[in-house]
């Protein structure tokens, strides 16, 4: 038995070896983050453990025990969230939506870990499949997100 | 669909079914429906009842737009609900018809959509001059309401909604004209586009009525196999674990259930093997579990023995599509000549969202929650293998995750439905891995084509033969003959040669082959583009020029041509790029599902032979643009996908089976490898055509034409990979 705190409830999983995806969409209930390929390669499953991005399909419910899941649906209650979730809203990002939670939910961990990033560095740094095509859409979503840099803006969408 | 009607205006969602009337009909006096599309509520919301389902084009936005274009109201009063089953939802090919796909959408509902807007307004206007005493022609309306300015009286539509919905539905209603639109021709915002950042939009795999069991399959690798043997003690013996069965593959879902007639028994291979359990994970590690053994099938297929039959025919005479003049005549007095072979391999979908589908069969009666392309379709297949009739099926689409036209193909639905009829009272939800998903796509065919070109002495073209040899999903699924599978938009190019014959040879493929974003044009925008490529570089001019000098017929196509290279700044030859690389543009025009798309491609390669694709130019004439906005992404989306197949996808097969896996030996395009993009719409009053798929057949030609600009070496085989540079001189001369 493994005692997980997901979006601040907690919920117990019997199988510790249990994918947090499953135990997070079939056990707590919470369908927003999704499976694409079970394998940690799409990355549309992405979480937030202690606030760092995790592909939950290939991570054993062991391994979040006595941290802080969170999920898509509890995003907005954080201040940066919101306005990244309004950020893809705004950029008109979503084509069918499938991979989104996790490209959102791996934006805000990169922002949170570099908060003015230049264009480059967002390029590198998303890792998200989608095959809807809606990459330059994201990566305009997380200019607009960021913070604006010290230095002398560059970038068109920061204007 | 009579007035009066009530309906429960709901937003689409997933709810329990209700089978003592179909939800459209459950009784609320507060809903009334004006006409099939079209109910309103009394405090003026607006439920637009839309057959077409939401896969990432946007039709759930572009559809309301329409309504409310005529109807007069503002988007924010809309609330977007799967319509029924019946056949007023057929709106394509006059009734007949109401699949999502071949770009069809906006094409067959521009007029029937603006009509339900129009009539439900006029029945509002009706109602208030009856109200109010006074004459129709005097009122007016905007925003949901209705005014008299002469009495200086104003109404909001709920208020008249119970009056309209008793009157008589009118017909003939004058439709806007285009000067005077308000909605269409800007770019709303998509309805779906909050729930879709939330992580609360439902998808087919997020439906989870009370007491659902989850099941995952094993299919017979080798496509086709039955099974011969099943030990499925030590999987029953797994926690959470219900129930093993075998089901049938469902591979010809189209042709033995949607389009057969009922009491025709579909030809079924039954090679799959379905573990059913209390969770996706319990089921899934169950599944290692099990013993299977399987038989039969395609075994002796392998993709390249199919590219050597294939080619030991590209010298055949094929079947006549298309002709004009006498091509061989005029092959054989030419001055000078070319010919090429071309050749594209299997590609897969990778729909983000793996196959899945629910199905609860409970009281003689059926409902089926899944992502698909034709409801109708979806029903006849429940009905077949429940023995129940149509009207016993309530379908219940939730968003696709991603379509590309895989979901025409419903084997996955076959499949749960058949889960469902063994385990009655039970919803069941069965998810495919992403390895099942790959393995048993139905594939982008492997076509073979072959080219002739013939020049006079002053580099005029005057004959061009273009031959495709392979197979088609049309065929499969018995929607249509060899023809029109292989064909399609071969034979609706613009270039004027007065000697011409496009033609076709058969050549049976054993596994399943289907629809894939843009369908024929995938293959034929690379074909035809990237040899009149090489017929321009024959006679040694400029790309844009020489397509020029063959589209004096053809003025729309010129008007895209023009319009990209005047966006793309078009150079014809390398140059040396501030990154210090040589850069090179190509171009392509293709006509695909009624729209003209003009494309350029700026690239570069590096050291390694790894091409950058460093922006995309598009043009592009769809007659009216109903949404900007969407219409860009739409664009957008289909450069991605045919530039993701050109680079780096091919499914490859060996004894029967698909040998990929998933994404790390299906590789998709990054984010990385996304290019810039931009794109216009060539001003236009023609009536609209389909985006969902025109803007994916001209990348891969448009790429492989900038790569010969700048390295001298023609592609004709998909993917492009990294290049094999013919020296090292022509590595070294792209970087300096």
């Amino acid at each position: 038995m493994v005692k997980l705190n997901i979006n601040g409830a907690t919920q117990e999983i019997d199988d510790p070896e249990m994918p947090l995806l499953w135990a997070i969409r079939e056990q707590a209930g919470l369908t927003g983050t999704k499976f694409g390929c079970g394998s940690g390669i799409c990355g549309a499953c992405t979480i937030h453990v202690d606030g760092d991005a995790v592909r939950s399909c290939i991570t054993p419910a062991s391994f979040a025990e006595g941290k802080d899941i969170t999920t898509i649906e509890a995003l907005s209650k954080n201040e940066d969230g919101h306005l990244l979730q309004q950020a893809w809203i705004d950029e008109n990002v979503p084509q069918c939506g499938y991979c989104q939670s996790g490209q959102i939910m791996s934006a805000a961990a990169f922002l949170k870990n570099n908060p003015s990033p230049t264009d480059e560095e967002i390029r590198a740094g998303m890792n998200v499949l989608c095959r809807c095509g809606t990459y330059l859409r994201i990566h305009a979503a997380i200019a607009r997100a960021a913070q604006p840099s010290d230095e002398p803006l560059t970038d068109d969408s920061k204007l | 669909m009579g007035a009066g009607v009530a309906v429960g205006a709901m937003v689409l969602t997933v709810s329990l079914p209700s089978f003592s009337a179909p939800p459209h009909l459950t009784t609320r006096k507060s809903t009334q429906q004006l006409n099939a599309f079209v109910a309103l509520e009394p405090n003026g919301s607006v439920t637009v009842l839309t057959p077409f389902v939401e896969m990432g084009q946007g039709v759930h936005t572009a559809i309301p737009m329409l309504v409310a274009e005529e109807l007069d109201v503002s988007m924010d009063q809309i609330n977007v609900r799967e319509a029924p089953l019946g056949p007023e939802y057929r709106l394509h090919f006059g009734g007949k018809s109401r699949y999502t796909g071949s770009s069809l959408t906006i094409k067959s509902a521009f007029i029937p959509l603006r009509q339900a807007g129009a009539a439900a307004r006029a029945m509002l206007l009706q109602s208030a001059a009856q109200e109010w005493n006074v004459p129709f022609d005097e009122l007016t309306t905007a925003a949901g309401h209705v005014t008299h300015n002469a009495s200086n009286r104003t109404a909001a539509y709920g208020e008249l909604v119970a009056i309209a919905a008793r009157l008589t539905p009118p017909k003939d209603v004058p439709l806007k004209n285009q000067t005077d639109f308000r909605l269409i021709g800007t770019p709303v915002d998509r309805l779906d586009a909050v729930e879709k950042t939330q992580g609360t939009a439902q998808f087919g795999i997020d439906v989870s009525p009370p007491d659902l069991l989850v099941a995952t399959v094993k299919q017979s690798p080798v496509f086709g196999g039955s099974i011969r043997r099943l030990d499925k003690e030590a999987a029953l013996k797994m926690p959470g674990v219900v129930s093993v069965e075998i089901v049938p593959n469902g591979t010809y879902s189209i042709r033995d259930y949607a389009i057969a007639p009922p009491n025709q028994t579909p030809k079924e291979s039954f090679g799959t093997v379905a573990v059913i359990a209390d969770s996706f994970w319990h089921a899934k590690t169950a599944m290692e579990k099990v013993t299977v053994e399987y038989e039969g099938g395609s075994e002796g297929f392998s993709d390249q023995a199919f590219s050597k039959k294939l080619r030991t025919r590209a010298q055949d005479k094929g079947v006549i599509s298309k002709s004009k003049g006498d091509v061989r005549a005029a092959l054989a007095g030419a001055a000078s000549s070319i010919n090429a072979v071309y050749e594209v391999p299997f590609l897969a979908h990778m729909t983000m969202e793996p196959m899945n589908c629910t199905a609860l069969f409970k009281d003689g009666q059926c409902t089926v929650w899944t992502g698909h392309q034709d409801a109708d379709w979806i029903a006849k297949i429940a009905a077949k293998i429940l023995d129940i009739q149509l009207d016993k099926v309530n379908v219940i689409t939730p968003f696709l995750g991603g379509g590309f036209g895989r979901r025409a193909n419903n084997d996955y639905v076959v499949q749960a439905v058949s889960i469902a009829k063994k385990l009655p009272g039970q919803p069941i939800k069965l998810i495919w891995s992403r390895e099942e998903d790959i393995q048993h796509d139905f594939y982008r065919p492997k076509i073979l084509a072959s080219f002739q070109a013939g020049f006079d002495s002053e580099g005029n073209p005057t004959a061009y033969r273009h031959l495709n040899i392979g197979d088609g999903g049309q065929r499969q699924q018995g929607l249509a003959s060899h023809a029109p599978a292989l064909m399609d938009s071969a034979v609706n190019q613009p270039y004027d040669i007065p000697n011409k014959s496009i033609e076709y040879l058969f050549e049976e493929i054993p596994i399943p082959v289907g629809f894939w974003r843009s369908v024929s044009g995938a293959h034929n925008g690379f074909f035809i583009e990237s040899f009149v490529d090489e017929m321009a570089d024959a006679v040694s001019d400029d790309p844009i020029a020489f397509r020029l000098r063959l589209l004096g017929r053809a003025p729309r196509f010129v008007a895209a041509l023009n319009l990209v290279s005047e966006m793309a700044s078009w150079h014809g030859k390398p140059w040396k790029a501030d990154d210090g690389r040589m850069h090179a543009m190509g171009v392509a025009l293709h006509q695909d599902h009624d729209t003209i798309a003009a494309q350029i491609a700026e690239v570069s390669v590096d050291q390694q032979g790894q091409p950058t694709v460093h922006k995309v130019w598009c043009a592009v004439d769809c007659g009216i643009v109903i949404n900007p906005s969407i219409a860009t992404m739409q664009i957008e989306g289909g450069i991605a996908f045919g530039l993701s197949a050109a680079l780096m996808e091919k499914v490859e097969v060996l004894d029967g089976r698909v040998t990929n896996n998933n994404f790390y030996d299906y590789p998709v395009l990054t984010a990385q490898q996304m290019p810039d993009i931009e794109v216009r719409f060539v001003d236009s009053d023609a009536p609209p055509t389909g985006l969902g798929e025109p803007a994916t057949p001209p990348i891969p030609a448009a790429l492989c034409n900038a790569l010969f600009t700048l390295t001298g070496e023609r592609i004709r085989s998909l993917p492009v990979g990294r290049l094999q540079l013919q020296s090292l001189n022509t590595s070294d001369a792209l970087i300096s």
